[in-house]
């Protein structure tokens, strides 16, 4: 249970961060609102239309081959805890299962979903 | 004072009510949070159950990768279908909204707590005819290297055909996603 005390700390340590930081400028802070302070900051230019824009569809294909990544990263966890005792046997066997990945990456490039739409 | 109990009411209050409130929040963006808090609490239950690597899964793909997937679907979606505004109503209406649709009433609430009910008899019945037992094992010491071992030596296939499953996946998004004659 000692795993867990420690990732009880680091979570209240993660949240205590963003909290205090709110809380302390809130009580140290001046506040006096008037209606161009509270206005959208907008590098200065007076704000138009709405915060939301529709993005270009293309995007999606972005996160879904970066979910597709996020799930082979998963298994080079379990895989780097036990390296050292697979030796080059396990080195082979990630190569293999990275390199059959990789060809869907040269796929994504070729296709041209990761340029900037 | 017991800390695994206070922990798991933690844990459970957490779930249940993010993903309580998933369904019935106003804003589309509040639910995309509310589904992440839902994953978290249920990682947390992972951990308790000393499941770490299934914990970190469970952040990483579906508090992280999952829940940024539902985020991009909203943004790139047509502004119309997504209501930011809160609905102005009052208390009462709020309650009849969440509990209570014009036709179907409260029957949501009511198959869901059906089947609660069915599952807690179900596992009653089985633990008392003693298939399982209500002990459960001991955990292990290291679960990670435990999946480790067994995944990269006797389910080495499994896990290369793994990587195959998801080039598919990834082949299969990309041709659904792009339009024909786009560059």
């Amino acid at each position: 249970m000692t795993d867990g005390l420690y990732i009880l700390i680091f979570l209240l340590g993660g949240m205590a961060f963003p909290i205090g930081s709110i809380l302390v400028a809130r009580l140290l802070s001046p506040s006096y609102p008037e209606p161009s302070k509270v206005s959208t900051y907008e590098s200065g230019e007076v704000p138009f239309g709405e915060a939301r824009v529709q993005f270009h569809l293309g995007y999606y294909a972005y996160a879904l081959v970066f979910l597709i990544f996020d799930i082979e990263a998963i298994f080079l966890y379990p895989w780097a805890v036990i390296y050292k005792d697979l030796g080059l046997f396990g080195f082979v066997e990630m190569l293999i299962f990275i390199l059959i990945l990789v060809v869907g990456l040269v796929y994504a490039l070729k296709k041209r979903v990761l340029e900037w739409m | 004072m017991n800390w695994e109990l206070l922990g798991f009411a933690f844990l459970t209050g957490m779930l249940l009510y993010s993903a309580f409130k998933v369904v019935t929040t106003t804003y589309i963006t509040h639910a995309a949070i509310y589904l992440a808090f839902t994953f978290v609490a249920l990682a947390g239950f992972f951990l308790m159950l000393s499941a770490n690597f299934l914990a970190a899964v469970q952040i990483l793909v579906y508090a992280g990768a999952v829940v940024a997937l539902v985020v991009f679907a909203i943004m790139l979606s047509q502004r119309q279908d997504y209501s930011g505004k809160p609905i102005e109503e009052t208390r009462t209406e709020k309650i009849e909204r969440t509990f209570g649709s014009q036709y179907w009433g409260a029957l949501p609430l009511v198959i869901a707590a059906g089947v609660a009910a069915i599952m807690i008899v179900i596992y009653r019945q089985v633990v008392a005819a003693g298939y399982w037992t209500s002990e459960p094992g001991p955990a292990l010491e290291d679960s990670t290297v435990a999946i480790a071992n067994e995944l990269f030596t006797k389910y080495l296939i499994p896990f290369e055909v793994v990587s195959l499953v998801l080039l598919a996946a990834m082949i299969g998004a990309i041709i659904l996603t792009k339009r024909e004659g786009q560059r």
